[in-house]
């Protein structure tokens, strides 16, 4: 704590004094004596808004209940209601209390009686159950307890009757059992099942908890059953109608299983997904211990913070919960057979998903039935991908392992092998082949094992790799070591060359992974010598097997991944043969097989990528062509198709036609491309809401709106197609934090409203928010990923922006700062990349701006200094003028 | 009764000692009155501290001779510190309740409508305000009788012998600083 310094008190009101934050800040920097201090007053400041309303009423003592209104005395066991007796109280709850009873007509048998308690009106409670009793005789499922029967006992209260289960709460059952977690879900699945088959015939249960979900044991078995399905919609729409205090007290129960929609109270508004989310609670307390809202909490809230809490907080997810259990950990490990360390962990990711998902706020982002959300726990019970995140290639990655365990140790025997320098499948075929029919069986099975290894990596690379590679652009460590083993077992396989035609197409397809991986990993040498390789062997095989699809198309891709890998380097010429090539390939097989949708979709992808490879050149006219060819491709498809999917492709291409026009100049008709597009956008993000691919595209839309809207001089419109673009960007870094590509293009949009707004005179906002944004986004990647150059470049650029900016503003220091900061990126830029003209040209720059700064400081021989060696950089510059072919637009440029 | 003013009037007279004396008789008799009442009350409601302490008051002391503002205030202050106790004593039992017994009580149905104090915040305050007797003595007097035992401002500037505009300035003072301390607890923890 900070030593009582008498003047805190006075710096704090003192500088609250001052309305103006400048005033404020410049005071501070006066009188403070230190920065502690400084610290401790802004400390101060920063909560002084919210003091009017603290401690505003004195303290209070909440009242506690204990006491249950008695019940009537008539009701008690041994009277007869109906043809029943009651034989002695078995539960008590919120509604009213269950009586074990004894039917003796038309068979003997007991059965449960609920008893409602006084304070409804009966007759309209019985007439309700009244009219639910068709569907409620339609359910018939070994998981639910019959209703059997209701009506009103002699002195006017409700009552019904049920199927009698001895068991206990569900949750009781499991934790008395100490089940362990699996055991659980499995026992959940069937509560599930059983919510499923009253959902199909139409009864919503609307108050499922663990009191109503019992557990008895037949034959040894645990059983699950619901009980009380009818009765909440019975006994509880007199909510609506009756006093809301007493109405949510008396009848829904408990809030702690209570939907946000149900706690709204509107009533009508309730259906099945209601019962959706009190499943999940259930799950959420099976996993945990403890429901998602707190019980203390809930019960010392008042009435409206209830319901704000139950609508609007987001509980934590179970595995956080089970985080802060504190002492109760073990306990509640314990009773799930598990280590308290590691119960969390089990939790954590897939079943913390699940369960969120059932707890959404919105019903709509809930499973859509009991079914669903069984299925999706049976998948996590089952090592599958589970449906309720969008999971990430890790995780994918990490399932597919589990699942494969056998077959990828297999694989690894394999590599080892190699490593040894001896293939042991050959090796073994050798032996096999020596020793003849004794050893027959061994050579089939290594055989086998080796085709086995070959699928699982084969499949795990499909799996998890590809889609790593397509959506990322930087390798994690993790998934380098991935990639390098990948690459390994892959080289291997390329170089096990037979001549049987099969066995060369696997070598074929081999190289071209390696090719891909190399590429990834920052090979470019070793990939494109990969993808020779694979085009050779496959041209060969396609000359020789006309017929043969599956070659023209391995060639295809391959032919295409090297012309992008080229397009990187630089290499425009070969890119473009490459393509070229590609293209012709693509044209026949769509031509041959013009029924098949894929292989149409591939030609526009060759289209469009051709396409932006020539937009690049400024090839434009032809660009256009395949741009359209592309989109009309792809438009064809989905006539014949009707399949959705493809119209994300539209969109991408349409988007891309809409730059090449822009880039062309033919602005008009760009923007008329732009806001078509647009309306695409517009129904995609809503028909693939979670789809990272969509969104990204449309916020890159927004972005070429916002500059085309800046470069015809509409400010005011570019700015606010800006603020859409950072819309979807913020979700999406959000979403997918490990995924620097958004936040690069975030920081990009940052950065060309920054300029939009430093060009209309709004410098301030220009500076606080787009500036500030943009520096502070590339700043943490580059520290994170040193190694990429587009993030150094590009935080040069917005650096020296703003610091022109600052000194435009008349912020000398700031400027300096920003500066200097600036020459420190642009030294090593150019020091790194010698040949590179821009980078010298760029650093040049920076200097003549410092230099001059300091000049109009009266710092002349400093200033002399910098602007000389800014000078002599650009007369360098001017003596090696640009190869021709050279056009980087390079810096921050940001990728499609 | 009798004894209350006699050790208010001891406290009057400078006898040191008679501080001490009061806490525990105001105490008993602020629990004694909150477990009336609250036994008495439908569920549901709140009982407000300041009408607890001024039962105790007009219990205790009398309404009639009305002494001196200055027992007044010794009144209020040993009121204000009981009435403290007895509600972090209340969330304690609560907050152990909800930790170690849950069990026992986990049907919740009929769950009532209650206080917008939440035990945890009132510990986190109460551990806040010990913070700030620490360093600033008057200022957290002037809390605990505004809080606790719901003075005005007027009256705990008379309590403590203050002039309203200081009541005022250690009012806002005090509220920013305990702020400041609870916010620091959430995020970064101690503050160096």
């Amino acid at each position: 704590m900070q030593p009582s310094a008498p003047n805190i008190e006075e710096l704090f009101f003192e500088a609250r004094a001052l309305r103006r934050p400048e005033d404020r800040s410049a005071f501070l920097d006066r009188a403070c004596p230190d920065r502690e201090a400084r610290r401790r007053v802004e400390e101060l400041l920063a909560v002084d808004t919210e003091a009017n309303g603290f401690l505003a009423s004195p303290a209070s003592l909440p009242t506690v209940t204990d006491a249950q209104p008695p019940l009537p005395d008539i009701e008690r066991p041994g009277e007869v209601i109906g043809p029943y007796r009651l034989l002695e109280a078995i539960g008590e709850g919120g509604m009213g209390t269950v009586y074990m009873a004894e039917q003796a007509e038309p068979v003997r048998r007991k059965v449960a009686l609920k008893l409602i308690k006084p304070g409804m009106d009966s007759k309209q409670v019985v007439a309700r159950f009244e009219a639910e009793r068709q569907a409620l005789a339609l359910m018939d499922h070994p998981n639910i307890a019959r209703v059997l029967d209701g009506g009103m006992t002699p002195s006017g209260l409700p009552y019904f009757v049920m199927e009698l289960v001895r068991g206990l709460p569900i949750t009781d059952y499991c934790d008395q059992h100490q089940l362990n977690i699996r055991e659980r879900l499995e026992l959940f699945v069937l509560v599930c099942r059983a919510v499923q088959h009253a959902h199909q015939k139409g009864v919503i249960h609307r108050d499922l908890k663990p009191s109503n979900v019992l557990v008895t044991v037949i034959d040894g078995e645990a059983v699950p059953k619901v009980i009380d399905f009818g009765i909440a919609k019975a006994t509880g729409q007199a909510l609506t109608e009756k006093t809301l205090f007493t109405g949510f007290h008396q009848f829904v129960g408990t809030p702690l299983y209570v939907s946000p929609e149900q706690a709204e109270l509107s009533g009508v508004d309730v259906d099945t997904r209601s019962d959706i989310y009190s499943l999940g609670v259930l799950l959420y307390e099976l996993l945990t211990g403890t429901t998602p809202f707190d019980a203390e909490t809930l019960r010392q809230a008042a009435f409206d913070e209830m319901r704000r809490i139950i609508c609007e907080e987001e509980p934590p997810r179970p595995s956080t919960r089970l985080s802060t259990l504190g002492e109760r950990l073990p306990t509640v490990s314990a009773r799930r057979k598990a280590d308290p360390k590691r119960l969390g962990a089990s939790v954590k990711g897939e079943l913390d998903w699940v369960v969120m998902k059932a707890l959404e706020k919105d019903r709509r982002r809930r499973y859509e039935t009991a079914n669903d959300f069984a299925a999706d726990v049976m998948r996590y019970l089952t090592d599958r991908p589970v449906e309720a995140a969008p999971p990430s290639n890790w995780y994918r990655f990490a399932k597919f392992v589990h699942r494969n365990r056998t077959a990828l140790t297999t694989a690894s025997v394999v590599a080892v092998a190699l490593v040894m320098g001896t293939t042991m499948s050959t090796w073994q075929a050798f032996r096999a082949r020596e020793a003849g029919r004794r050893l027959g069986i061994a050579f089939q099975v290594a055989n086998e094992r080796h085709d086995l290894a070959r699928q699982a990596v084969d499949e795990m690379y499909t799996e998890v790799a590809e889609v790593w590679l397509k959506d990322q652009a930087h390798a994690t460590a993790l998934q380098k070591r991935f990639l390098e083993k990948a690459l390994a077992f892959y080289m291997h396989f390329a170089r096990e060359v037979g001549n049987a035609p099969k066995d060369r197409f696997m070598a074929a397809s081999a190289y071209s992974r390696v090719g891909s991986i190399q590429t990834f990993l920052g090979h470019p040498r070793e990939a494109q010598y990969a993808f020779h390789r694979s085009i050779g062997i496959c041209q060969s095989l396609a000359e020789a097997y006309p017929g043969r699809l599956d070659y023209r198309r391995t060639l295809a891709d391959a032919l295409e991944s090297r012309g992008r890998l080229r397009q990187r380097l630089g290499d425009t010429q070969y890119a473009e043969s490459d393509f070229r090539d590609a293209l012709k390939v693509r044209e026949t097989l769509a031509v041959g097989r013009p029924d098949d949708p894929e292989l149409q979709l591939e030609l526009a992808a060759t289209c469009n990528g051709l396409g932006i490879l020539l937009c690049e050149g400024r090839q434009y006219g032809e660009s256009e062509e395949l741009q359209r060819r592309a989109s009309d491709v792809v438009a064809g498809v989905f006539n014949h198709e009707g399949v959705f999917d493809h119209l994300k492709f539209l969109a991408r291409y349409q988007l891309d036609l809409g730059i090449l026009l822009e880039q062309w100049g033919r602005l008009t008709e760009a923007e008329v491309v732009y806001s078509d597009t647009r309306a695409l956008f517009g129904e995609l993000v809503l028909r693939y809401p979670e789809d990272p691919a969509v969104q990204r595209d449309f916020a890159s839309l927004w972005h070429r709106q916002g500059e085309l809207l800046a470069r015809t001089g509409r400010a005011r419109e570019g700015e606010s197609a800006f603020g859409e673009s950072l819309r979807l960007w913020q979700e999406l870094v959000r979403v997918f934090p490990g995924v620097p590509d958004y936040r690069h293009r975030m920081a990009h949009t940052h950065y060309s409203r920054a300029l939009l707004r430093r060009d209309v005179g709004r410098s301030e906002e220009a500076d606080s928010q787009d500036f500030s944004n943009s520096t502070y986004i590339w700043n943490k990647l580059v520290f994170q990923f040193p190694e990429v150059l587009a993030y150094r470049e590009a935080l040069a650029d917005a650096e020296g922006d703003q610091a022109r900016l600052h000194r435009q503003m008349g912020k000398t220091k700031e400027a300096e700062e920003g500066f200097l900061e600036v020459l420190t990126l642009r030294e090593a830029l150019a020091r790194e990349f010698p040949t590179e003209r821009q980078h010298r040209e760029k650093l040049a720059g920076v200097l003549g701006d410092y230099g001059s700064l300091l000049r109009e400081q009266g710092r002349a021989d400093q200033a002399e200094q910098i602007l000389q060696r800014s000078f002599s950089l650009r007369q360098e510059s001017a003596e090696n003028p640009p190869k021709s072919g050279e056009n980087s637009p390079g810096t921050g440029s940001v990728p499609r | 009764m009798d004894d209350v003013t006699r050790i208010l009037s001891a406290i009057e007279r400078g006898d040191p000692q008679a501080s001490e004396a009061l806490l525990p008789l105001v105490y008993g008799e602020l629990r004694r009155l909150a477990r009336l009442r609250l036994s008495r009350e439908a569920p549901g409601q709140t009982l407000q501290a300041t009408a607890l302490v001024h039962e105790a008051y007009l219990r205790l002391v009398g309404g009639e001779q009305a002494p001196g503002w200055n027992s007044r205030g010794h009144f209020f202050a040993a009121a204000a510190e009981a009435m403290r106790r007895i509600l972090v004593e209340n969330a304690r039992r609560k907050r152990a309740e909800k930790r170690g017994g849950g069990r026992e009580r986990h049907d919740l149905d009929g769950i009532e409508v209650a206080a917008p104090a939440l035990s945890d915040d009132l510990l986190a305050l109460d551990e806040a305000l010990a913070k700030l007797e620490a360093e600033e003595p008057v200022k957290a007097r002037l809390v605990k009788l505004r809080y606790f035992a719901g003075l005005t401002e007027a009256e705990a500037a008379k309590a403590l012998e203050i002039s309203d505009t200081t009541a005022q300035r250690y009012w806002h003072y005090a509220k920013v600083w305990l702020l400041a301390e609870l916010r620091g607890g959430e995020s970064a923890g101690e503050k160096s």
